[in-house]
This record gives structure tokens, sequence and C-alpha cells, in this order.
């Protein structure tokens, strides 16, 4: 196993709680009687559905298409029918006698598909990132093809606490993360292959190490564990000992970074031909009876599976999709799992911290806590009076939303609120500006046809005037003109 | 001689600054306006005339001597009226600011008449002669010269979606209880 | 009110929590002053304590906007650093004016917690000695509490000097140390006790309140320059154990030198801060015109402050690096 080369500047290490789950091997989840799949589980456009209310569908058909740059389409994780569309969800109702009544796919051989090929079935089946930030995976993978990547790197880290579902996934599919990655070597041509893993979880150390030692170029690299480790930044950090340039992309320092979970979708993709319909998530929390790690199709409402694992031991005060460092608050218990739900969090109010807010004493925790050596007290006092262009320049735009800072903070200042909101406003006046400078361009050139296109009406005007036979009437009046211009000049 | 001096000296000192100052006010002049330089550059420069003047340089007169508000500019939007606003040193009055906004064809009103193309100075309107029309929202400033002419008021303005906001400013508005909902 | 934004947890450190740790790790050595200079020493601090807390009611009646409230132990901590540099037997409206002077126009003037520039103690000790030189001037000899002798209200005290007073007159002492470190020495109610201060200072240190670069970065600061002119020229400065137990260079190094508000926020700038409140207190002590230069060096690193912060900036995560032409 190797040591990271670098460890990343600040972070934090918050309580993990992982031991409420790290040693519950995998629940298969029971077929819910409905799933409600979002339309929107990518960065790009919502996809738009192909199928109608009432249609009858089999699992791992297509039901929703791609719309445009960097969204993905959507398969039916098991067999149903159709009971709603709107614009935000497909609802299938459950075909429960035979839920996994599928489609069918189509096997691969190993190294039967080219690299094209295997991106394209890889978009097809609707793989995302799978660690969260659901970018989609064919797209990244294209990058390769654009740069040269000379490393790979598998993220094992899960800083997050409370979730333990990639821990269980290295210590029990590891074969199947092998297969994922040897694809992902076949696509990207990188030449060393290394596998980041938190220290804290020897178990899938030691699993993953065994398997590494069958194959060339491919390591185990153990990291310190702290939050944000998985973040790719910190990452490439950490292993490589390059970081990536304000602005650029992994790809530009030739590093790729996939999760173990999107490994995994690669591998049933491409060797079975099966598309992104179910994943690992962590169920966790201190209201829940039974915390676990299950395997649950996408789309399954979160109270289907809380039932599943013993019901809820009392009321939870607030639900969080995700760790509870970036994770989103939710209200609704029948919200579904989406490509990208790592973890669901029932949390008590015990487990909820109730920091008294005071003012900013410049005690500079934040600067220490900060992953991306940023000054967070100074961006958060331009922020406050709406100095954007002083908040840009002192990297806001930089900020990964960690919420390290936020952590610290002994004045409970919502400073990760502050930064999301300065990136959204900066973002805003970035495009403001770009617009007016294009409908400005718009305008210039509508002003220039409409000129030219009354002077190609004159020019024709006249031109036909000349060529027209002259008649009597328009001669004698020329003759008449032509005589006066002669007096006049004379 | 001292006395003569001691009564002289202040009024001696003032009669020389007064020079100084008289001195750099002629021949250390200031050429042009810099008010209305700053203005203009702030501007888009694009001479569209939807400002109702004829060219960029005129309304930023018109704006530096107070004769136009700072939101005359419809590509500008609100943040160059903000930014006018603060070069000028006035308030901005919100109430008539809405925020970017762009123009959408309601479907069922539009006959393919092409007057509303035919207006639009940013060529944001498309549309065959006779067909429906559409409005392309990136290209579109909200300006409203088409909602005028459209013989069947099916052309309305709606808050420019790019320009949503999903977070809001902390401590802007105090955030509703999160209670959650269950069966 | 709960947080409903991610992030959703917190390491649970408050101000109030910060405020009230530095608090109990100066109370030893306010206690053991308190013993040793009896009665009129005790009046004094709690006159100081309660004119800082009056003051800061008044100023957030009159300005509900500013920042900090009443009981978050900032203005008790401002007051008891305040009290501990003043001499013991000052009479009690030097303590109330001090305190006064200190919240209105150290903190509140400014917009209150975490808004001031200056130091608000050693602002209010420095208007105090300029204002009224004798009475900031007259230094008591501890009682000999142990013994059963206590200072009583109305009893003068037994004046002395200070040592390093003395060194700057020029009279050589023999310098007892056990005496400086224990705390039986004369001076102000802060200066006496080195061990205790000491204590409290590492105490916290471990507790994460603040890190080692300002102590350590003060006293190396002043004790290194001091050290080489002790060899160069005795007589101009006491040895170097008394050069670092007295004054309130211990007292500086822990409690004024680490307030959090007014110094600078990275650790390259806290070792810059250290280094040149240290070197200060030096220079004054050993070129100046008062003996003692703990609050007039901090007010002058306060104002370069800004400045520091400013140059000593952390190098961001993907900036400044030596890109390749791929």
């Amino acid at each position: 196993m190797l040591k990271a080369q670098i460890r990343p500047h600040g972070g934090i290490h918050p309580d993990s709680h992982k031991q409420l789950t790290s040693q519950n091997p995998v629940i298969t989840m029971q077929a819910p009687w409905r799933l409600i799949l979002p339309l929107k589980q990518h960065a790009g456009a919502p996809a738009l559905p192909v199928v109608e209310v009432g249609d009858e569908v089999k699992a791992d058909q297509l039901i929703a298409t791609g719309n445009g740059r960097f969204s993905m389409p959507i398969h039916a994780p098991l067999a149903g029918q159709i009971s709603a569309i709107d614009q935000n969800n497909i609802t299938i109702k459950v075909d429960m006698k035979n839920p996994r009544n599928s489609v069918g796919n189509t096997p691969h051989a190993n190294h039967a598909l080219s690299r094209d090929e295997m991106i394209e079935l890889i978009e097809q089946s609707g793989i995302v990132g799978m660690g969260g930030a659901m970018f989609p995976t064919a797209d990244k993978l294209r990058l390769s093809q654009k740069y040269l990547i000379d490393t790979l790197i598998i993220n094992g880290s899960e800083c997050e606490p409370y979730l333990t579902c990639d821990d269980r996934l290295m210590q029990e599919q590891g074969d199947r993360i092998m297969g994922g990655i040897r694809y992902l070597q076949q696509i990207t041509l990188a030449d060393k292959v290394f596998i980041g893993i938190e220290e804290n979880k020897p178990a899938a150390i030691a699993a993953m190490e065994a398997l590494c030692k069958a194959e060339e170029n491919m390591q185990v690299v153990g990291l310190p564990a702290l939050y944000p480790m998985g973040s790719e930044k910190q990452l490439i950090e950490a292993v490589t000992g390059r970081q990536v340039p304000s602005g650029k992309l992994s790809a530009d320092v030739g590093v790729l970074v996939q999760n173990v979970a999107t490994s995994i979708a690669i591998f049933e993709a491409l060797r079975f031909g099966r598309p992104l319909t179910h994943r690992v998530i962590t169920i966790s929390g201190d209201a829940v009876e039974v915390p676990s790690n299950v395997l649950a199709p996408i789309g399954m409402p979160i109270s289907e599976i809380v039932a599943q694992c013993g019901g809820l031991k009392t009321t939870p005060a607030r639900i969080v999709l995700g760790g509870p460092m970036m994770g989103r608050a939710i209200n609704d218990i029948h919200a579904p799992v989406t490509k990208g739900t790592s973890g669901v969090l029932l949390l008590t109010e015990d487990e909820l911290p109730n920091p008294k807010a005071s003012a900013c004493v410049r005690c500079g925790r934040c600067i220490g806590a900060c992953p991306m050596s940023l000054t967070p007290l100074d961006m958060v006092a331009e922020l406050k009076v709406d100095n954007f262009d002083k908040a840009a320049e002192m990297g806001v735009m930089d900020c990964l939303l960690c919420g390290s800072c936020a952590y610290v903070c002994p004045a409970a200042i919502p400073l990760t609120q502050y930064f999301d909101w300065g990136k959204q406003e900066i973002n805003k006046i970035r495009f403001a500006e770009q617009k007016t400078a294009r409908t400005c361009l718009n305008s210039a050139a509508r002003r220039e046809r409409m000129e030219r296109e009354a002077a190609e009406k004159e020019a024709a005007k006249a031109a036909k005037a000349a060529t027209r036979r002259p008649s009597r009437r328009n001669s004698a009046a020329a003759t008449n003109s032509t005589a006066a211009t002669e007096e006049e000049s004379a | 001689m001292l006395t003569l001096l001691y009564l002289f000296a202040i009024p001696l000192l003032a009669a020389c600054i007064g020079y100084a100052l008289g001195y750099a006010a002629i021949h250390l002049k200031v050429e042009g306006d810099p008010l209305v330089d700053e203005i203009s550059a702030l501007l888009p420069n694009g001479q569209c005339g939807q400002c109702g003047y004829p060219g960029c340089s005129q309304a930023a007169k018109a704006m530096a001597c107070g004769e136009a508000p700072p939101d005359v500019c419809p590509p500008g939007g609100s943040a160059l009226a903000q930014k006018v606003a603060a070069v000028l040193g006035v308030t901005l009055d919100s109430n008539g600011m809405k925020g970017p906004q762009v123009a959408a064809i309601a479907m069922d009103g539009c006959d393919g008449c092409g007057r509303c193309i035919k207006q639009c100075s940013y060529d944001a309107i498309v549309g065959a002669t006779r067909q429906l029309h559409g409005v392309i929202a990136e290209a579109c400033t909200g300006c409203g010269a088409c909602v005028s002419v459209c013989p069947h008021n099916g052309i309305s303005l709606y808050p420019d979606p790019a320009f949503m906001s999903r977070v809001s400013k902390p401590g802007a508005i105090k955030p509703a209880a999160l209670e959650v909902k269950n069966a | 009110m709960m947080i409903l934004r991610a992030p959703h947890a917190h390491e649970g450190i408050s101000i109030k929590k910060v405020m009230f740790k530095v608090n109990i790790a100066l109370a030893p050595a306010v206690l053991l002053g308190i013993m040793q200079f009896g009665m009129p020493a005790l009046f004094l601090v709690i006159t100081t304590i309660v004119s800082a807390l009056v003051c800061e009611v008044i100023s957030l009646k009159l300005n509900p906007r500013a920042e900090g409230e009443i009981n978050d132990g900032a203005a008790i901590l401002t007051a008891l650093i305040l009290a501990m540099s003043l001499p013991p037997h000052a009479p009690l409206w030097i303590g109330a004016l001090g305190a006064a002077f200190a919240i209105f126009f150290g903190k509140q003037v400014y917009g209150g917690l975490g808004q001031n520039l200056f130091n608000p103690a050693m602002l209010a000790r420095v208007v105090l000695l300029i204002s009224f030189p004798v009475e900031m001037t007259k230094w008591i000899t501890p009682s000999a509490f142990y013994d059963g002798v206590w200072y009583k209200m109305g009893v003068d005290g037994v004046s002395g000097a200070t040592t390093l007073g003395l060194t700057k007159e020029g009279a050589q002492t023999s310098f007892h140390w056990l005496s400086h470190v224990l705390g039986t020495n004369t001076g102000s109610l802060g200066e006496t006790s080195a061990m205790l201060m000491l204590i409290g200072g590492v105490w916290l240190i471990q507790q994460q309140v603040f890190t080692w670069h300002v102590p350590l970065a003060t006293l190396v600061g002043c004790l290194l320059p001091g050290t080489a002119m002790w060899f160069a020229d005795p007589s101009v400065v006491p040895e170097p154990l008394a050069q670092l137990t007295s004054g309130g260079l211990l007292m500086c190094a822990f409690f004024i030198a680490t307030d959090p508000v007014t110094t600078p926020t990275s650790n390259r700038g806290k070792l810059i801060f250290g280094a040149g409140t240290g070197f200060l207190i030096f220079v004054i002590r050993t070129f100046g015109n008062f003996p003692e230069g703990v609050a007039f060096s901090i007010l002058i690193m306060n104002a370069v402050t800004p400045l520091i912060d400013q140059y000593t900036r952390p190098r961001m995560y993907g900036y400044g690096l030596k890109t390749e032409e791929k």
C-alpha cells in the first residue's frame, strides 16, 4: 500500500458515526409498490420521456432520453405500468408479481468493443458520477480522448460521516470494481491506476490490495482520514502530488477520477449490457431502527427503504440526502433515491448541531480548515456588502462548498451558504455581461443588414430604371431636363 | 520692519495659495466631462437605439445630467443600471426594476403576421411568414418593443429563467421551518 | 434556530465557550494578585468588571445593531486584562474610567465584537497612563499573605519599585528568580505571578483556543535581542529570566497578543505579529522613556495588522503553479 504524497491543506475531523453501518453487509431491498424517477438526475437539462401514462414497461427499458448537453437517459429499474408523468418525475406502479421482468440485455465479450463504442454504451446506459455530483460519465471519459491521461484514480475515500456504502462495496464487490477499472484502462489508456482509500477502512484496503496484487500498475494508496479527502482536487493532490490549476480540469494534469460505484456500473454496462438502475446507499442516523447499507432500485421512496430497515425509531428531526457535510435537507420522507444519492440520514435532534450564532472575531479557524487555502472570513466580509469583484479576486469561485469552514466557525456564521449565494450571483453577473455583449452584436449586425438591404433595393431600383425601355413621356421629360441642365451649366 | 512682516504674513500666504489655485483651474483643467466618459465606458456601445437616444454616448450624456434615469438601457438590464447609479451617486428606484425579463409568444394567439420580427432590433424572434413565431430567450433583452406591436396581444414578458436565484443571501429572509412530513 | 442548509454538522465550539476558557485561564493569576494586594485590589477588579459590563449594556441599547452580546464574556475579559495591568492599589475611579474607555472607544464605537482595530484594554491603559501618570505608577510591594499579613481598605501599601523600573534608573538589584516566578514581586496585579500565567497560557494552547505561534514569537522576539543586549552590556537590561518574568511579558504573550480580533489571521502573519511585538517591547524597555512597553507595542502592531494580513494570505490551491504547456 502506498502512502499519500502530500497531505492536503486544512480539512476537518468530524465524528464519523460510521460504526453504525460499517459492519453491515449490503442488503438487497424488496421491490416497492411504486418508483418515482426524477427526470433530472444529471448535470444537464431534464430528460425527455419516451413513454406515456398507462404504458407497460419492463425492467431496464428506456423511459426517457437525454436532452442536449450533459443530459442522460433514464431506464426503468423494475417492470410495471407508468402511472404518472409530470414535469419533474415519471412514476411507475411496480408489477409486484414479476418486478424483475427484464426487456433483455446484450452482453459483450471482453475487448470486443472499441473505445468509442464503449463510451457510447456508457452513455446509453445512463451512467453518471455516483459519488454525488451526477456528472455524465461518458462526457468525462470523452475528455480522455482530447487530453493525454496517464493516471486513473479510483475514489474509494468516502470522507463524509455516516456513509459506508463504498466501504462495503470494496469489501464485497471488489472483483466487479476491478472489472470496471480494466474497462476504464482500455478507454483512457492510462499508464497507472491508483485506488485511493482512507486509512480508517482497513478491511477495504486489505480487500483491494489483494486484488491489485494480480495486476500490474495498479496500487492502493492509503489516504489520511480527513474530510474532504474524497474531493477530486484534494484526492489528485494527495495521490499524485499535482494540483489542478484554477479553472482547469483534472484532465489538464493528466488525471481522471472515478468513484468505485461508478466503476461497478461501467462494468455492468459494458460486460452485461445492463443500464444503471440500482445502487447501494447507506441509510443511517439515530431515527432509523436498523441502520444499514442497502441495494435499492433508483426511484425507490425513502419511506419504503426505512420500512424494510425496521422502520423509524422516532420522528426524524431532519432528513438529509447524502452526507451531513454537503447533503441536502429535505422535508418529504417519500422522496425517491436518485442515481447520485449515496446516503439517506434520518437524524434526531441530538445528532443535529445547534450552535450559538455570534459575530466574527477573526479567529482564523476557517483559514486553517479550508482545503483550497482560501480566506473565508475575508470573502464573507466582502460578500456581506455585495463586493462581488473583490470576492471573486479572493477566490470564491474556487470554493468547493465542502462546509469545512462553517463546521469550525465558533460564531456559527453560515459561510457555506454565503459562498453558494456569492458564486450564484457572480455567475449571474458574468452571464449578464456575456448576454449584453451578444445582444449588442446582434443589434449591430441587424442594423448593418437593414442598411445593406436598403442599399441593395436602391441599387436594384436604379438598375431597373436604367435598363427599362424609355417611354415617350419619359424621354421628353429627359430631353427637357437635360436641356435645362445644359442651360444652367452654360 | 518685523511688525510689518507679521501683519502681512497671512494675507501674503493667502494670496500665494489663491494664485496657485487659479493657475491650476486654468492650466490643469480636465478636458471633457469625466462623468460622461465613465458612464459611456459601462454601456454596451452597440448603438441599438432602444433607449430612445441615437447612440450610446448621447445616452451617457443624458444619464450624466439627469435627463435620463440610470435604467434607460434595456440590454444592460438591472446590473448596468446599478453600476450607473453607483457612478452617479443616486439611489435606484427599485419599484420600477423588475429584474431581467424575456418575452414569450403565446402559441394559440399567433397567426404568423410577422410584425414582431420587424420590430425586434436584436433578431431574437424567429418564424416563417404565417407560421408560429417564437422568441429565442438567450437573445432577448426584454425591452418590450414586440409586446406593443402584436395585434393579438400574444406576447408577454416573464422573469428570465437564467437569472433565477436558487440560493438567497443569508440573513435576508428568515428561513421557513423545515418540518418533516410523514405518511 | 437550527441551521437548515449544509453542513448539518458543527464542531460545537462557540465564542462564549472560548471567552469562558480564557477567563478561567486568567483566574488563578487574578486570585493570587488579589490575595497578595488585599482588599483594595479586589475592589479594583470588581469595579473594572462592573464598569465594563454597564458600559456594554449602555452601548448595546444605544446601537442594537452592534455585534456581540452582553453575556458572551468578551467584556469581562477586557476588564480583567485591564485590571491586571493597573497598579494594584489604584483608586477605584481609575478602573471604572479605564473600563468605560475600553468598551466605548476601544470596541463599541467600531461596531462591537470583532470590529475593533486596537486592543481595547491596551488602549485604555495607554490613555490612563498618559492622563494620570502619578496614579498609574504607584507600585506596591505584595503583602506576605501566607504569613497572615493582609492589605485592608484604606491602608497604604508599602510602595516599592518594579524590577524594570529599578533597572531604568540604573540601580542594580539582585535578582531573586524565585520571587519573580512565584509572584511575590513588586508590580501590577498581573505582573507578579509568571508561573500561573504560563500554566494558564499553555492550557489554552492545549484547549486549542489559540495556537503556539503568537506566544512563542512574542517571547522569542523580546528575549533574543534582550539576551544579546545583556551579554553586550549587562547594566542596561536585567538578566534574561528577569526580563521574561517581569513587566507583564508573559501576560502579553499569552493573553493580550493572542486577541483574535486585532491580530493577523494566518499563521505566518501571527509569527510576524508576535516577533514585532516582542521586539518593540524590548526596544521600548531598553531605549524608550518608559520602563514597560507592552501596551505601546501592542497598539503599534495592531495598526500594522491589516497590512500583515494583506501580505500573508495563503497561496490558494491551483494558483501560482508552474504550468507545463501541453
